[in-house]
């Protein structure tokens, strides 16, 4: 072991207290940097998730252009065709075929706006949290023709009751008015407004009928086994449905068909670097201080040292050391404690229902948010750490290099 | 043979706007082998004089040659590497890093001179048996007395055996017995090993011990003895 390392090691436990107060609060930064970080993560992970797994999915298919207007004569004319490619694509999970549209309801003198969703039912209740969600009733099944589901919001505005019938209307694809009586089977409640709201499940040979769509549908939605796949899945997807000339198609990711939720995922990433420059700022300004009272209190050694021979760069150095050292105290310590927390809020989870006003649409399933600490975001918070703690040791150490061997004899 | 010839050497210092002769034209040369007491009142100038031999203060005027070789005219870094390898110090006190042993203080210049693990080892404790600390290696200074502490920053000056060896008042904080003491083992190095001793005191028993007396006062030479006694 080097002299100065030793000597650095030596001096760290001079002012064991100092030393530990010093330790504990760079700790607690880190612990802060890995929980915040780990949050951060997961809170735009089971932001996307919930969201995705909703209703959503990573990815839809539509006719080029139904996103943007809905539009009922934006269908998908060969869903086989195209189901024989989603099929293939890479870390698919799931996917569902929908008939999509909007309608009118109305029950007695109650009416209102709403989404129409034809699915298949056990299609959308594999690749959607649907099925979990219903609070009252039951979920569609493949032979529950002529009912519906319906969110809770919905239900409480016309004040409708499982078992209750409803009359909806919309534009039919042959230019005539499609309507149908439909008796209520479920509701559900995603805590997504506009699908609580407004929303209402049929079964898929119900939209057809609805609609007059015979075999066509308005939507393929895929779910892949995680969000960072969804590129490389959807690269498959427009090179395999180009390949088949079937070019009309659009192939949307779901950064294109919730933008507002890309939004809200880089405004957290903002706040998280926000918050980083905060914690390291105050760890910085927190053990500063102290280490430059523990080197001034140390000058008539150093003039001793040097006035023996000991060069600048070596005072320096071992100076560095000693910050280096005291950051790996606290780094083994914060980066251990900081893992436990998160990796308790990993397993609890933790409950926004607080907030959750905040985060409209955040809920879905759950208000719970899991923190997800990645090894990226781990090794982000050792290195940042580390990095400030021999930062704030750098002034001190110049000061403490450059001293004049007599001024610091003289010091006492 | 003559290692130091300081010529002509002054120094002023400015005390809040008030130039302070500490040195006027002291001229001194110091030969391999010297016991030399540089003996006067405090303010006299003694520790000035010292640290400008030893490279830790620049003169105002004049030059102080080291084998030939103009210290006035050094770098920084190159008097510091001058005093690591040809100057050994002994300050008042608080001369040792707190945090080594005796034996860590002692190796510690050997370590900055870059002398193998096993030699620095051997040579320590060489040096610490012959000042009278065996058994003590590993005690840390302030597990030392004073006069154990000063014995371990002797045995720490001599080890490298340096060139010349730089005391300032080196008994002014230690009872007259461990003083004695203390000059009877830098006589004894100095007989022994041919160590070339310069150091300061106010003290006439001290200034008794040296072979050559140099008197200062004022920042002046006011008479060289001849001690001569061996
Ligand atoms: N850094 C300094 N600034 C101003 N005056 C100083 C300084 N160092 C020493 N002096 C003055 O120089 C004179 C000689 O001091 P010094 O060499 O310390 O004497 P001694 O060691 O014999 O007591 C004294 O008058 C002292 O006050
Ligand atoms: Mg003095």
């Amino acid at each position: 072991m080097g002299v100065f390392l030793r000597l650095a090691w030596r001096n760290l436990w001079r002012h064991r207290r100092r030393t530990i107060i010093s330790a504990s609060a760079i700790a607690f930064g880190l612990i802060c940097i890995i929980f915040f970080h780990a949050f951060i993560t997961g809170f735009n992970e089971s932001y996307i998730e919930n969201a995705v797994r909703v209703y959503m999915g990573h990815i839809q298919i539509h006719h080029q252009g139904f996103q943007e207007s809905m539009n009922i004569d934006d269908y998908i004319a060969d869903p086989q065709a195209v189901l024989r490619i989603v099929s293939q694509t890479p870390h698919l999970q799931a996917y569902t075929t929908r008939i999509k549209g909007y309608g009118l309801t109305a029950i007695g003198d109650n009416s209102s706006g709403v989404l129409i969703l034809g699915v298949v039912p056990e299609e959308e209740a594999q690749a959607t949290f649907i099925e979990e969600c219903m609070v009252e009733g039951k979920y569609l099944s493949a032979d529950s023709i002529g009912t519906i589901i319906i969110g809770k919001g919905l239900a409480d505005n016309l004040q409708v009751k499982v078992g209750d019938s409803l009359i909806i209307i919309t534009n039919a694809l042959d230019r005539t008015t499609g309507r149908g009586r439909y008796t209520v089977r479920g509701i559900f409640r995603t805590n997504y407004s506009e699908l609580d709201g407004g929303a209402v499940f049929m079964n898929i040979a119900d939209a057809q009928g609805l609609f007059a769509y015979d075999d066509k549908v308005s939507e393929i939605a895929l779910l892949v086994d995680d969000s960072q796949n969804v590129p490389q899945a959807k690269r498959f997807l427009i090179e395999q449905l180009g390949q088949e000339r079937l070019t009309q198609l659009e192939v949307l990711d779901w950064t294109e068909i919730a933008p507002q939720m890309q939004q809200m995922v880089e405004f957290m990433e903002i706040f998280l670097e926000i918050l980083l420059v905060i914690i390291i700022l105050a760890t910085f300004f927190g053990i500063f201080n102290t280490m430059l009272m523990s080197i001034l209190g140390r000058m008539r050694e150093f003039g001793i040292m040097k006035a023996m021979g000991t060069r600048p760069s070596q005072i320096f150095r071992l100076i560095i050391y000693e910050s280096s050292l005291l950051g790996l105290i606290a780094l083994a310590v914060g980066a251990g404690l900081g893992y436990l927390v998160t990796v308790l809020a990993n397993i609890n989870g933790l409950d926004l229902a607080f907030f959750a006003e905040g985060f409209e649409a955040f809920g879905a399933i759950t208000t719970i948010v899991y923190a997800k600490l990645t090894l990226n975001g781990f090794i982000f918070a050792l290195v940042v750490v580390i990095t400030t703690t021999v930062l704030v040791a750098i002034y001190p150490a110049i000061k403490a290099a450059r001293i004049k061997p007599l001024e610091a004899i003289r010091y006492i | 043979m003559e290692i130091i010839n300081a010529v002509n050497l002054v120094k002023i210092y400015e005390d809040k706007g008030v130039p302070v002769m500490a040195l006027s034209d002291v001229s001194l040369t110091i030969n391999k082998g010297d016991f030399i007491s540089i003996a006067g009142p405090s303010g006299s100038g003694k520790t000035t004089l010292l640290n400008i031999i030893g490279g830790l203060d620049a003169p105002t005027k004049g030059r102080v040659y080291l084998e030939g070789e103009d210290l006035t005219r050094m770098s920084p870094s190159q008097l510091a590497r001058l005093r690591l390898n040809k100057y050994g110090f002994i300050f008042q006190s608080y001369n040792l890093i707190p945090v080594l042993t005796a034996l860590e203080n002692v190796e510690y210049v050997m370590h900055l001179q870059g002398v193998p693990s096993q030699e620095r080892h051997r040579r320590a404790t060489e040096i610490l048996d012959e000042v009278g600390l065996r058994g003590m290696y590993n005690r840390r200074p302030d597990h030392l007395s004073g006069g154990e502490q000063q014995r371990v920053a002797v045995a720490r000056a001599v080890v490298a055996i340096p060139m010349l060896v730089l005391a300032d008042e080196p008994t002014a904080n230690l009872d007259s017995a461990t003083g004695e003491r203390l000059m009877d083992l830098m006589a004894r190095l100095n007989q022994k090993r041919g160590i070339t001793f310069l150091f300061s005191t106010h003290d006439p028993m001290v200034m008794d011990r040296a072979r050559r007396l140099i008197r200062l006062k004022d920042g002046r030479i006011v008479g060289e003895g001849n001690a001569d006694r061996g």
